[in-house]
């Protein structure tokens, strides 16, 4: 069993370090593989992520307009294309995820979710690629 | 001044923060593990909020977790296992401010007020089946954001009784 090394940096050194990190904030769909969920997220901002049900998650805004949502999450990946009939292996448009999850599941909260974002997300035109899983 | 440990493995490194020990006494505390690659991936996607809440809220704070709940009530699959809900532990609390990153490359964290009727979430799976390569880890630090406060039980998720398994631990 290999052992490993301890370093102590302050907080200010580790933060330089990161913020030379930072790319441009783009709109994004990722599979996140921890929670086997995707994450769609529209603006970097801080945000509170609001359960609908089972698969749906909207994330509402903290601290700017009132009701403005940031994104959503789509739970239960791997379930749903077992469900669905959609593979994890491959690259998926997310707006025909959506489409897929919203009529075989057409209930409130995937109609929340097709109401206040479908417009924006077909400017975008976002992909999900399961191969660069978070 | 705040000091954050890094650890090195194998070439890979890990922030270790420590928090309390899924509800096996309020005197114990565990080690839990993100890799610094993680966080990397944050930056690279500029979601600089998050970089923001992880070294505000969740390096200092973990260990201030009021409740542990286990289990999430969802299907969810990790880790090569179809009941990877299982595994999964919420640590929450209620601070009182929150941390958004203002000024991208050349900013830094900028405090607001923690928004109301909120908690903090933490979500943690306990290191089982990397326990032989990695001993000294008590779990895997996976995910943070804020999620709406119970009416019924303080600086709790809302409907937690339905979004968990069970509440394994609260901070007396």
């Amino acid at each position: 069993m290999s052992e490993f090394t301890n370093i102590v940096v302050n907080q200010y050194e580790s933060l330089q370090s990161v913020k030379s990190l930072f790319k441009e904030f783009r709109p994004i769909a990722y599979y996140d593989k921890h929670l086997d969920c995707i994450r769609v997220q529209l603006k970097d901002c801080s945000f509170t992520e609001k359960r609908l049900n089972r698969y749906w998650t909207v994330l509402e805004e903290n601290h700017g307009a009132s009701n403005s949502l940031a994104g959503f999450n789509i739970k239960g990946v791997h379930y749903l294309a077992k469900e669905l009939g959609f593979s994890t292996t491959g690259v998926m448009k997310l707006t025909d995820l959506i489409d897929k999850i919203v009529r075989q599941y057409p209930d409130s909260s995937a109609q929340i979710i097709e109401e206040y974002f479908t417009y924006e997300l077909r400017q975008v035109d976002l992909e999900v690629d399961f191969q660069q899983a978070a | 001044m705040d000091t954050i440990d890094i650890k090195t493995k194998d070439g890979v490194s890990y922030f270790e923060i420590e928090g309390p020990l899924f509800g096996e006494g309020s005197s114990k505390q565990g080690k839990f593990w993100i890799a610094t690659s993680e966080i990397g991936k944050y930056c690279n996607r500029g979601q600089t909020t998050l970089v923001a809440q992880f070294y505000k809220l969740v390096i200092p704070g973990l260990i201030l977790t009021r409740h542990i709940f286990g289990g999430l009530d969802r299907p969810l699959f990790c880790d090569n296992q179809k009941d990877g809900d299982k595994d999964k532990y919420v640590f929450s609390r209620k601070p009182v401010r929150d941390y958004v990153w203002e000024g991208g490359a050349s900013g830094q964290p900028i405090q607001k007020i923690a928004p109301d009727k909120s908690v903090f979430v933490v979500i943690i799976s306990k290191n089982e089946r990397h326990r032989d390569k990695f001993p000294e880890v008590d779990g895997w630090i996976e995910r943070w954001n804020w999620v709406k406060e119970s009416e019924g039980l303080l600086e709790a998720p809302a409907r937690w009784v339905d979004r968990y398994k069970e509440k394994i631990w609260t901070r007396r």
